[in-house]
């Protein structure tokens, strides 16, 4: 089958820290495909990279056959790449409305789009004109993958969406995300690994800047030695 | 709100305290001024504090922004012939830039090469240059004191001079690299555009100053101000394009640039228009007739150069000047509030790699408000030239007061700048007339009597009072 996303020997620097030391893997179409590690095994750094925010200093990055190094970030958003970062990054001075609104690339995107979106985010429906600050933790999280879906994006990447949520609302999220990788490959970065035992189609295994394995999910989950080697959980 | 009671606080000081102790007529003769001041100081200080807001740069030179914009309206104005000869030289430079960074991937001409070539041809257009008797007593006599055909040069050296700038052009783009592939067009047209616009300007050099000169007042100052603020807008965006953006990354050496620029600016002032004052430039029909209208409606009819506020007698010109303050607040709120332009600039203040994210590209959406902020600072500088004359130093005075209007409104904040410029016009109207009346307590033979330094330093109370209430400002979120 076809790649969507295929990355070559990518090395990326921050500063003088060499980060991601020659990622190399194959993100398939349709396919929910989690990017698993411990903390600073260089999963965020990877989707900044892809995004082209942390430059990749060698190596190839291929989306639907387009190779994205050297393109500035707008341009690689523009081809087809929805981002929803850590820590959400919405913009919390900008009404929920407009926010979604400015993920616009052709005009009229959100008016198409508007009704899917909330029935996925029925709680933003009810606060569009709320500044986005004031959401709730849960809201922010839903606006910002909202935000991904306004345009017609035909890869998402999706960093930590459970971070810092209640139980509650992590499943809510997640099942929002279970409804979308019907629609659109996405590339899921995630600490909790019980959130997404169930949502994943293929892991891809990073450790200090390199991606170790992958495969078929059920292939990790079935793997005990593997999740406490890398992951440090017992399953 | 965050911020109101400190706000409520200076607001009652500046405004109620006055009314209270003060005549109506005087407190409303005073109120007026501070808000031609501050007006004035809004259209410096919104584009400095959108700049900053957007890219972290602290604009050192958008007081010479102001100045630049005022000496080029005036120019339009009242010499026209300075610029019809000059501005084709620059014009045929960013043409050349333009070609030549289009051309060099293509040539890969040697540095040695160019950078030889970028020095020797700028000296040659400007060698044995006559600026002197374009300019000559332009101060003074409508279309300078020497006749325009002994004034410039004969049209085909200027045309050889524009040549050359445009060969110096081509060399430097060629030192600067290419554009990216998908700019290309729209480089070639803007070059082609450009070199056009010098060579039409060049050609019909007579026949454009006689039309301006021989135009009525009203028209010539109207094409003073548009003339103005686009030379200000387009200096603005090539400042940004060519100096500032390779230094996003170190923001000292920007401080060092722009704060350099700013003295470049003053010194290209004196050398090209001469260190003296400029008289101020003929009012608009409007606000000309040296009557004192009685009602707004007798003014509009008669074009009364003063109004009867209460008794005394106020300058129509100034109410110009407020308008124009307004209308510039309004336009460019509801541009921020209403257009995905203006959301984009207030998210990119927030967070701008997420919203390059978005796929929005960050990089034009500087260029726009760097150009759009220096517009409006060259603008105010036009209008403010039948107020205030013109002299060199007019930009660093404005600038300061601007500045503190941007602290004391909070950094980055659109109508914090609003708010800050309208507390700095009010105290500086204020503080001027405590100066010139004095105090009197009761029990005292005479008044108390201040230095006009007093003045001045009450604007920087107010910004040290605000700052000891709220370290960022009376809206401000960023700091640093």
């Amino acid at each position: 089958m076809d790649a969507v996303l295929e990355l070559r020997d990518v090395h990326t620097f921050i500063g003088s820290f060499h980060i991601l030391k020659g990622v190399s893997f194959a993100m398939r179409a349709g396919s929910l495909t989690a990017l698993l590690g411990r903390n600073g095994a260089g999963k965020t750094t990877t989707l900044r990279t892809i995004m082209g925010l942390w430059p990749a200093a060698q190596g190839s990055i291929r989306f639907l056959g387009e190779e994205l190094r050297g393109r500035p970030t707008h341009e690689i958003a523009a081809l087809g790449i929805g981002y929803v970062p850590e820590h959400r990054a919405i913009f919390r001075g900008l009404t929920v409305e407009e926010n979604l609104k400015l993920a616009e690339r052709r005009r009229g995107d959100l008016a198409r789009r508007a009704e899917w979106i909330f029935s996925l985010f029925p709680d933003l429906k009810a606060a569009l004109k709320k500044p986005a600050g004031l959401l709730s933790g849960g809201q922010q999280q839903m606006l910002a993958i909202a935000r991904a879906l306004v345009p017609e994006n035909r890869l998402l990447l999706i960093d930590e969406p459970s971070e810092g949520l209640a139980p509650m609302l992590v499943e809510h999220v997640m099942a929002a995300i279970h409804r979308l990788r019907e629609e659109v490959p996405i590339l899921l970065v995630e600490q909790n690994l019980h959130a997404i035992r169930h949502l994943a189609d293929h892991y891809i295994l990073m450790e200090d800047g390199r991606v170790v394995r992958s495969g078929p999910m059920a292939e990790l989950l079935g793997n005990r030695e593997w999740l406490q080697r890398y992951l440090g959980v017992t399953a | 709100m965050r911020g109101t009671w400190p706000l409520i606080l200076i607001l009652f000081a500046l405004i109620g305290l006055p009314a209270i102790f003060l005549p109506m007529s005087v407190w409303a003769s005073v109120m007026l001024s501070g808000l031609t001041l501050a007006a004035l100081f809004f259209l410096v200080a919104s584009g400095l504090s959108l700049i900053f807001g957007l890219m972290d740069v602290i604009n050192f030179a958008h007081g010479t922004l102001f100045m630049l914009g005022a000496y080029i309206g005036w120019t339009v104005y009242q010499n026209p012939r300075l610029l019809l000869n000059v501005a084709p030289l620059f014009l045929a430079l960013g043409a050349g830039i333009g070609f030549g960074r289009v051309t060099a991937g293509a040539l890969s001409v040697p540095r040695a090469i160019s950078g030889f070539g970028l020095v020797g041809f700028g000296a040659l257009a400007f060698w044995n240059h006559n600026l002197g008797k374009l300019v000559a007593f332009g101060s003074t006599v409508p279309g300078g004191a020497i006749p325009t055909p002994l004034a410039q040069e004969p049209l085909g050296l200027v045309f050889a001079r524009m040549a050359a700038m445009g060969l110096a052009g081509l060399c430097g783009g060629w030192r600067m690299g290419g554009t990216r592939s998908e700019d290309r067009y729209r480089s070639w047209g803007m070059s082609a555009g450009l070199l056009l616009l010098g060579i039409l300007m060049l050609s019909g050099r007579e026949l454009i100053e006689r039309w301006i000169l021989e135009s009525p007042g009203d028209l010539r100052f109207l094409l003073a101000v548009l003339a103005g603020t686009l030379a200000g807008g387009a200096l603005g965006a090539w400042m940004e394009a060519t100096l500032i953006r390779p230094l996003y990354a170190r923001p000292i050496y920007q401080v060092l640039l722009t704060l350099g620029l700013s003295y470049v600016g003053v010194e290209l002032v004196r050398v090209v228009w001469g260190p003296g004052n400029y008289t101020p430039l003929p009012r608009p029909s409007l606000f000309a007739m040296p009557c004192l209208a009685s009602s707004i409606g007798e003014w509009l009819s008669q074009g009364c150069a003063s109004l009867n506020v209460l008794g005394r007698p106020f300058p129509t010109y100034r109410l110009l000047i407020i308008g124009v303050g307004v209308a510039m607040w309004a336009g460019i709120g509801l541009l921020l509030r209403w257009t995905r332009i203006g959301i984009a600039v207030r998210a990119a203040v927030e967070d701008r790699e997420m919203v390059e994210a978005l796929g929005i590209p960050v990089r034009r959406l500087f260029t726009g408000v760097f150009a759009m902020g220096s517009a409006l600072a060259a603008l105010g500088g036009v209008v403010a030239t039948p107020f205030l004359g013109l002299s060199p130093a007019m930009g660093l005075e404005f600038l300061l007061q601007a500045f503190i209007a941007v602290i004391i409104g909070g950094m980055g904040h659109y109508g914090g700048a609003a708010m800050g410029a309208f507390l700095v016009g009010l105290a500086r109207a204020f503080g001027d007339y405590l100066v010139t009346v004095g105090i009197a307590l009761p029990g005292m033979a005479e008044a108390i009597h201040f230095s006009p330094a007093i003045a001045r330093a009450s604007t920087v109370l107010i910004m040290a009072a605000i700052l000891l209430l709220r370290p960022s400002g009376l809206f401000g979120q960023k700091t640093g």
